[in-house]
């Protein structure tokens, strides 16, 4: 409850400063996500001050990129589907969001327009910079676990695997996420689902006057367990065989006190 | 020339006089004539001193009551507002004569119709359009009773009649009755509150059925002396067209005639309303947008109805629950839940559901907010079926784990712990009931463990060769189809009594082993054979268990039953025995090497099998072996078609995550 009186006024707070202060710049809200019991995701809210002369931005939040990850390819041999190739992926984000602006719709809930993004992605090639899928593309390293891997089929698996982490909501474009008021403050928020992972994420604005790059804000955020929830994954992880055990332990005597107590019950 | 001329102006001026008199004459036959009674006047053979009993005679005078001709009819009321106004010299009006004429007298409807022909204000208007102060000093005190004669030339019926001609149901007789109790606060007067209805139903007899069961018109039934009638909304002798400019229940100003009671404190406290029936709609969607003149918004009468109007508690009331959502559609296209809720509070019931529904837990492994109860009553589902056949349910509880977002890997490895905790309390229950046996459990346990380590190195080493896991499949749906289906057949024979034993024959096998060294009693299980065979078939099974990913109970009780020989209750208990050890080794070796039991997701799913497990205990009690066999059989071939409809079906993704490691 006090969170929830806290925070707005909190965010009112920056947000004004922003808004009055001079330099272009951008502000998360919270930098730092804990993930309780209770964690069923977050909202990132992320505002700042467009520069002179910038008419359009964008946004990116890129996550800690886990280990590697095994991913494979189907195909269809005689009457049936099955895994024709298997491939290892690393160095890919564990998170990847990009915000767009859509001067025409400017937030609107129904928006027939949408920001262009291969049109910024051309704007921005100037500065060596990529967003959305080709950045990932540009970023990831894949292997095939047995063959070549031709460029055509990397770049396939890739894509697929951007819907595989889309449909768990860590990968996504929204094309009309971003408001600009009418004093150039603008602000736009990034969807932290329960699958996020731990560790620090990276949010780059662009500002962009046309097809020219003429400023960028950095933000950080940091995202770790906490309570309970932290401890158990820490055990988990440094303790295996403690944890496997104490694991077992429960689970072993869940069952005797269920049997136990319909025996006493008058289950039998 | 002089002579001449007054000689003509003698006889111009005589024939003047003559055309005066002539006129005059003339003027008087005239004016005899219309004060005389005419042919058709139902008075026309009656003497003039009959009426006119005084001389001079005045219309006070006349008197028709008076004894002689109308007092046994008595046609004024004492209460009527005609016959209470006070009588004296210039009150013209309340004599009979006033309506229904004098010498061109009229019966009642003729007399209204006549007069309306004429113009409708020469009948009641007549009297009923100027201010009661100008009556008599103001004798009739303010108001009256009067209508002005401005307020009837916008009234709907006024119109109606100027336009349709003069038809009595549109005229204030068909709300007054002149000659009855004319005031509402009298209880027999057509327009007292409790009547109002009935005397515009007489016109409007669907809108009148309505209103009458409606809140309001119960209540007014009920004596309520402030619930709406028709005149609260429409107006009375104004009565514009419903929805035209103007009207009190047009879309811009209905709000502000139903908050005239909604609003009025006198009402509510009466009412036990609230009072801020208006203040609310204003502070909503609609409300804002009403208030800034959008009348195509949702206004009282959009939502709650107008002359069929229920209490928002009503079960039939637009605005209750259950028609809430066809309420709003009837304007938005896609009406969600959030909406609903938004207008309508949820109830009691409606409030745990939803916070049932909201309850998540975060589970830290997973990585995944699930609600817990959902687990839990997955949990409880797969103990069930795992005390009732003996088995671990793993084949089960994976995909559905899978199914509400856990992942993979450690939806694979706490299902591991969760078969733990349902197979000790199914153990423990059948243990009681003398259906375990330990020594054969343990036996099968060391062949168990020993083929499920050598087949998770075997996984390992297979799968980096690609396809593997497709083998797998094909292996798996290849041994669930052989297994279900020897069993259904084996038990329906059994249950049709064709096999002549209860329990399934020994086999060769079984046979082959009774021959070989190291024999061995299992009292419990009632067999005399090698321990080779026991050791064989948990090693078998453990490999196989290792290369499927699956605890491999499901495959052991078969195994169990048509290989060893066991009989099926015991190798149902005996089976779960194993099961305990085997799958906590699997917890163990998954918690160390790949970190992904989640022992919080574990501890919800034990909650939920533990108990499931011991009612499965109790619903075997009441199945014989080869029941249970069938039922096995069928859940066996169940999953296998489901494998074969993954492997034939085209997948939603030709990419997707892939299983590394060996299998547990």
């Amino acid at each position: 409850m006090r969170r929830a009186v806290v925070l707005p006024f909190v965010v009112s707070l920056l947000f004004a400063s922003i808004c009055w202060g001079a330099q272009p710049e951008s502000q998360v809200a919270v930098r730092r996500v804990l993930i309780s019991l209770s964690f069923s995701g977050n909202r990132v809210f992320l505002f700042g001050r467009m520069p002179a002369g910038a008419d359009d931005l964008l946004a990116v939040m890129e996550g800690p990129s886990p280990g590697p990850i095994r991913l494979m390819e189907k195909g269809r041999v005689g009457p049936f589907w099955l895994g024709v190739h298997q491939y290892s992926l690393t160095r890919a984000p564990g998170y990847y969001w990009v915000d767009l602006h859509c001067a025409a719709c400017n937030g609107l809930l129904h928006c027939e327009h949408g920001a262009d993004l291969d049109r910024l992605n051309r704007a921005l090639a100037s500065h060596g910079v990529a967003v959305g899928p080709s950045a990932v593309r540009s970023r990831a390293r894949i292997e095939r676990l047995s063959g070549t891997l031709a460029q055509v089929e990397a770049v396939r698996v890739l894509d697929g695997f951007w819907g595989l982490e889309s449909r768990r909501g860590l990968y996504g474009i929204r094309e009309n996420a971003i408001r600009v008021s009418a004093d150039r403050a603008f602000y736009h928020v990034f969807v932290l689902p329960t699958q996020a992972p731990e560790g620090k994420y990276h949010i780059t604005t662009y500002f962009l006057a046309g097809d020219r790059l003429v400023g960028t804000a950095e933000n950080d955020l940091f995202v770790s367990k906490s309570g309970l929830v932290g401890w158990l994954s820490r055990l988990a992880k440094r303790s295996g065989l403690t944890y496997g055990l104490f694991t077992i332990a429960i689970a072993i005597g869940a069952g005797w006190l269920a049997g136990t107590l319909f025996r006493r019950g008058g289950g039998h | 020339m002089t002579h001449r001329r007054r000689a003509r102006s003698g006889a111009s001026q005589a024939g003047t006089a003559l055309v005066v008199v002539a006129l005059t004459f003339v003027a008087a036959v005239v004016a005899h004539g219309s004060s005389a009674p005419p042919v058709e006047s139902p008075h026309d053979r009656i003497a003039c001193g009959e009426c006119h009993t005084a001389t001079p005679c005045t219309a006070a005078d006349v008197t028709c009551t008076s004894g002689r001709c109308h007092a046994a009819v008595a046609l004024m009321s004492p209460s009527s507002a005609h016959a209470l106004l006070p009588r004296g010299a210039g009150f013209a009006w309340p004599a009979c004569t006033a309506c229904h004429g004098g010498h061109a007298l009229r019966r009642g409807q003729d007399a209204l119709r006549a007069a309306c022909e004429a113009r409708l204000d020469r009948a009641c208007l007549r009297c009923h359009h100027v201010d009661s102060s100008q009556l008599d000093g103001g004798a009739l005190g303010p108001g009256g009773g009067l209508a002005p004669r401005a307020a009837t030339r916008n009234d709907v019926h006024s119109q109606a009649l100027l336009t349709n001609g003069c038809a009595t149901e549109l005229s204030c007789f068909a709300c007054h009755d002149p000659h009855g109790a004319s005031s509402s606060a009298d209880a027999g007067a057509p327009l007292n509150r409790a009547h109002v209805a009935s005397t515009c139903g007489r016109c409007h007899p669907a809108e009148a059925k309505a209103y009458s069961n409606s809140v309001h018109g119960i209540a007014v039934k009920r004596g309520s002396t402030v619930a709406a009638t028709c005149v609260s909304c429409h107006g009375g002798h104004e009565i514009r067209p419903a929805r035209g400019p103007g009207s009190p229940t047009a879309a811009a100003n209905v709000v502000y005639t139903c908050g005239r009671c909604h609003d009025d404190p006198n009402v509510t406290r009466q009412t036990h309303m609230s009072g801020t029936a208006v203040e609310r709609y204003e502070s909503t969607f609609h409300g804002v947008a009403y208030a800034h003149g959008i009348d195509d918004v949702a206004t009282c009468v959009s939502c709650h109805g107008a002359h069929a109007i229920t209490g928002v508690e009503s079960p039939d009331s637009p605005v209750a629950r259950a028609h809430i959502g066809a309420t709003c559609g009837r304007c938005h296209a896609r009406v969600t839940p959030a909406m609903i809720a938004t207008v309508v509070p949820p109830g009691f019931i409606d409030r745990i559901a939803k916070l049932v529904a909201g309850l998540r837990v975060y589970f830290p492994l997973a990585g995944a907010a699930v609600n817990p109860l959902l687990v839990s009553g997955m949990g409880a589902l797969v103990g069930f079926l795992s005390g009732l056949f003996g088995v671990g349910g793993g084949f089960l509880m994976t995909p559905l784990l899978i199914f509400i977002g856990i992942p993979a890997a450690v939806a694979a490895a706490t299902d591991a712990a969760q078969i733990s905790a349902g197979a000790t309390s199914g153990a423990i229950s059948h243990s009681r009931l003398g259906n375990v046996d330990f020594k054969m459990g343990l036996t099968i346990v060391v062949g168990g463990w020993t083929g499920g380590c050598v087949g998770v190195q075997l996984v390992r080493v297979l799968r980096n060769l690609g396809n593997f896991d497709f083998f797998l499949k094909l292996v798996y749906v290849l041994i669930l189809g052989f297994i279900g289906a020897t069993m259904l057949v084996e038990g329906i024979r059994a249950l049709r009594g064709r096999s002549g034993s209860r329990e399934p024959r020994p086999s060769r096998l079984t046979l082959f082993f009774a021959r070989l060294p190291l024999q061995a009693h299992f009292p419990k299980s009632g067999l005399r054979t090698s321990v080779l065979l026991p050791v064989a078939a948990g090693f078998a099974v453990g490999v196989l268990a290792a290369f499927l990913g699956v605890g491999g109970g499901f495959i052991m009780l078969p195994a169990m039953i048509y290989i060893i020989g066991i009989p099926t209750r015991v190798a149902v208990g005996t089976d779960l025995f194993q099961i305990v050890l085997t799958s906590a080794n699997v917890t163990l070796q998954q918690a160390i090497t790949n970190h992904t039991v989640d022992l919080l997701l574990a501890v919800v799913l034990f909650a939920g099998s533990t108990i499931g497990a011991q009612f499965g205990v109790i619903a075997s009690r009441f199945l014989k072996g080869e029941q249970i066999r069938v039922f096995l059989a069928v859940i066996v071939l169940v999953v296998m078609g489901l494998l074969l409809v993954q492997l034939l079906g085209t997948p939603s993704a030709l990419v997707a995550f892939a299983k590394s490691g060996g299998g547990h």
